[in-house]
């Protein structure tokens, strides 16, 4: 029997179709990982762990733990989780680091040059919010933009 | 960066028309009044060749005027050119002498073909007809006068560009002696076409006596063009930079090989040379080397503004 | 016909006389009348402590009513230097420098662009200005522009018209948050201006021209040395 036959063109075509609905990551999968939605994390931080920004999108598939890193003793003393934001005892770098596990440094240049001179100085959660439904930072332009500068950025006089 | 697009570029082709045409109708005067005082003295009037320098030479300086008065961003306002002056402005002074040659034109028209307009008044005009002949009895200070100012006005188009300090490639010495030549041409193929055109003899003695002139004409053209650019190159810095963005290759390093040096230059110069061993001068050979001069000269102008404001210091 | 001839020639001579009026509007303009009654404006742009974020250009544009499309002042940005994560960039100020031998000056045919004999700045008469782009041809530093609402050779006139008048200093000078910018008297020795002039190496661009500019920089450590 040759596959060039009706019988084996629709076998092709269902194997075909069943190898594409696997390789999909498809919702019914993404449930069953742990996602932001409805990670164990929610208990407690019921208002700043709800996640409505892009990264939030369930094709990413994204837990808490990708981002702040695994649980450990957290909440006791001595855990490993990182904080993002100005206020955060994380290091610069190691918040960095996290975003640029994904983002690739030369793209942010592209996006905006501010990017490369903040590498080392400035954590991307000063400046980014990923848990609201937008960024601010993605819209800010013209003299807004310039006065955000001007919040780290003042002579003292 | 294209041909005509690009950073720094302030003027536009209109500027390379005007230049051309100023040019032209400072060049087309000078050959009428050589042919007048060489040639034909009093008999002037009758050329087809004189006749065509006295309709080409005020149709082009006002065509230009225009043009240029169109592309001031503020047209209407033109007229506080001619009331404000400042000493220092090459502008401003081109002003005075564009009015003044003007004036003189018109002025030397009159008195060149007083008598056939003397005739054709028949008393008419009491007033026309003495000023006419109050011209007549003056032409030779007007000639002189017009001498001065069609020379200057060729100069000026120059002079215009070399002020501006930006550029190396315009601020040159040698630009106001290129471009007063490359307009004498132009002016003198502009009359020997018109000339042509107006059932003039392209065998008689007006032809025989520009062509004669032409010859020793584009050979200075080209040597204050190897001088320009010779010049440049040896200045070395962004002056070496901006003749080899020129010259180079790209668009208007075409355009100067191919449209300035080939067709402007080289052309006319070999059809004048090859022209003196045969005698005979037909209408067609007149009216094409006369056009591949003036399109030589009209490329020049562009060549110069476009790539002169791509290089800065 | 031989008197007519000697006259022509007469003329010819005159040519040279005619063409010796261009060499004295080509000569060099320093002797400028300087009315002397101490005050002449200049600026120092700090590129060390500039940080590029344009709120010179937002105020400049808010407070002279600057189109869009436009701008009297822009900060050029260059880089980035050096590997990430150890980048910089250098920032220069583009905007008008005020020569003490300005160009535009020099060329413009109805005096439109003058240099304030008070203050030392370079300054725009709109209503003289015919829009011949002249002056904007002529600047060695392409600051100026045509306003699109007026139609009219545009730049920055150290905000003469709206802050100075006020008592104020320039808009961008107020707006920038690093201090990036000095601005002040030259002539008077116990200005900030003087005082970062003598205390900072500054450098002024295209002096070569002999264009004297009033707009002075002071080099960004970080960058590349050009040569």
């Amino acid at each position: 029997m040759s596959i060039t036959n009706r019988y084996g063109v629709v076998l092709l075509y269902i194997v075909w179709f069943a190898l594409l609905w696997v390789s999909f990551p498809s919702s019914a999968l993404a449930k069953d990982a742990g996602t932001v939605a409805n990670s164990a994390c929610l208990k407690c931080h019921k208002r700043n762990g709800q996640m409505l920004g892009l990264h939030a999108n369930q094709g990413l598939a994204l837990t808490c733990e990708d981002c702040h890193g695994e649980k450990g003793k957290h909440p006791r003393k001595g855990a490993s989780i990182i904080a993002f934001g100005a206020k955060s005892d994380t290091a610069i770098k190691t918040q960095a680091q996290q975003c640029l596990a994904c983002h690739e440094h030369q793209q942010l240049a592209t996006v905006h040059w501010t990017h490369n001179v903040h590498a080392k100085r400035v954590s991307c959660g000063q400046c980014h919010q990923l848990h609201p439904e937008t960024d601010p930072a993605l819209l800010l332009s013209g003299p807004a933009l310039s006065q955000s500068c001007a919040k780290c950025h003042r002579a003292e006089i | 960066m294209s041909a005509f697009h690009f950073d720094g570029l302030v003027w536009h082709w209109p500027i390379a028309i005007y230049l051309f045409l100023a040019g032209l109708s400072a060049g087309a005067v000078f050959f009428a009044i050589m042919l007048k005082h060489f040639k034909l003295a009093d008999k002037a009037y009758l050329s087809p060749f004189v006749q065509a320098a006295a309709v080409i030479a005020p149709v082009a300086v006002c065509a230009g005027l225009g043009i240029l008065v169109i592309d001031l961003t503020k047209p209407l306002a033109f007229w506080k050119i001619l009331v404000f002056y400042n000493t220092s402005s090459v502008m401003s002074m081109g002003v005075l002498v564009l009015l003044a040659y003007q004036v003189v034109l018109f002025a030397w028209i009159g008195s060149v073909f007083s008598s056939p307009m003397l005739k054709w008044l028949k008393q008419r005009l009491p007033l026309l007809s003495k000023l006419l002949a109050l011209l007549a009895r003056h032409e030779d200070v007007i000639t002189g006068v017009l001498v001065i100012l069609s020379l200057s006005l060729g100069a000026y188009t120059g002079f215009l560009l070399s002020a501006l300090i930006g550029f190396p490639l315009l601020n040159n010495p040698v630009l106001p002696l290129l471009f007063l030549i490359s307009g004498l041409s132009s002016g003198a193929a502009a009359t020997l076409l018109g000339g042509v055109l107006m059932r003039g003899n392209p065998n008689g003695v007006e032809v025989r006596f520009i062509h004669r002139i032409e010859i020793p004409m584009i050979l200075v053209e080209i040597m204050l063009l190897f001088t320009f650019f010779a010049g440049l190159i040896l200045s070395g810095g962004q002056s070496e930079v901006a003749a080899l963005n020129a010259i180079g290759e790209g668009f208007w390093g075409w355009i100067f090989w191919g449209g300035v040096v080939g067709v402007g230059l080289t052309l006319p110069l070999a059809f004048n040379l090859w022209m003196k061993v045969s005698s005979d001068r037909k209408f067609a050979y007149v009216a094409v080397t006369a056009s591949f001069s003036l399109i030589g000269v009209l490329l020049l102008r562009n060549f110069i503004l476009y790539t002169g404001q791509m290089t800065g210091v | 016909m031989d008197n007519s001839k000697r006259r022509f020639l007469k003329g010819c001579g005159g040519v040279i006389a005619g063409m010796s009026v261009y060499t004295v509007t080509k000569a060099p303009q320093a002797n400028i009348s300087e009315q002397d009654n101490g005050l002449k404006y200049a600026m120092v742009h700090d590129e060390n402590l500039c940080i590029g974020c344009n709120a010179c250009e937002d105020a400049c544009r808010e407070v002279n009513h600057v189109p869009y499309g436009v701008t009297r002042v822009k900060i050029e940005r260059s880089g980035p230097f050096g590997e990430y994560p150890d980048q910089s960039y250098r920032f220069i100020r583009h905007s008008c420098q005020h020569c003490e031998a300005a160009p535009c000056v020099k060329v413009c045919p109805t005096g439109a662009a003058y240099i304030d004999k008070e203050t030392g700045i370079v300054a725009v008469n709109e209503d003289r200005c015919v829009g011949c782009q002249y002056c904007i041809a002529a600047c060695p530093y392409q600051i100026r522009f045509i306003n699109p609402e007026t139609k009219v050779a545009d730049k920055c006139d150290f905000c003469q018209q709206t802050q100075l008048s006020e008592g104020l200093q320039p808009a961008c000078v107020l707006a920038c948050p690093t201090n990036a910018l000095v601005f002040g008297n030259l002539k008077d020795p116990d200005s900030a201006l003087v005082k970062t002039l003598k205390s900072k190496p500054t450098y002024r661009e295209k002096v070569d021209l002999g264009t004297r500019p009033k707009l002075f920089h002071v080099r960004t450590i970080d960058g590349e040395i050009v040569l």
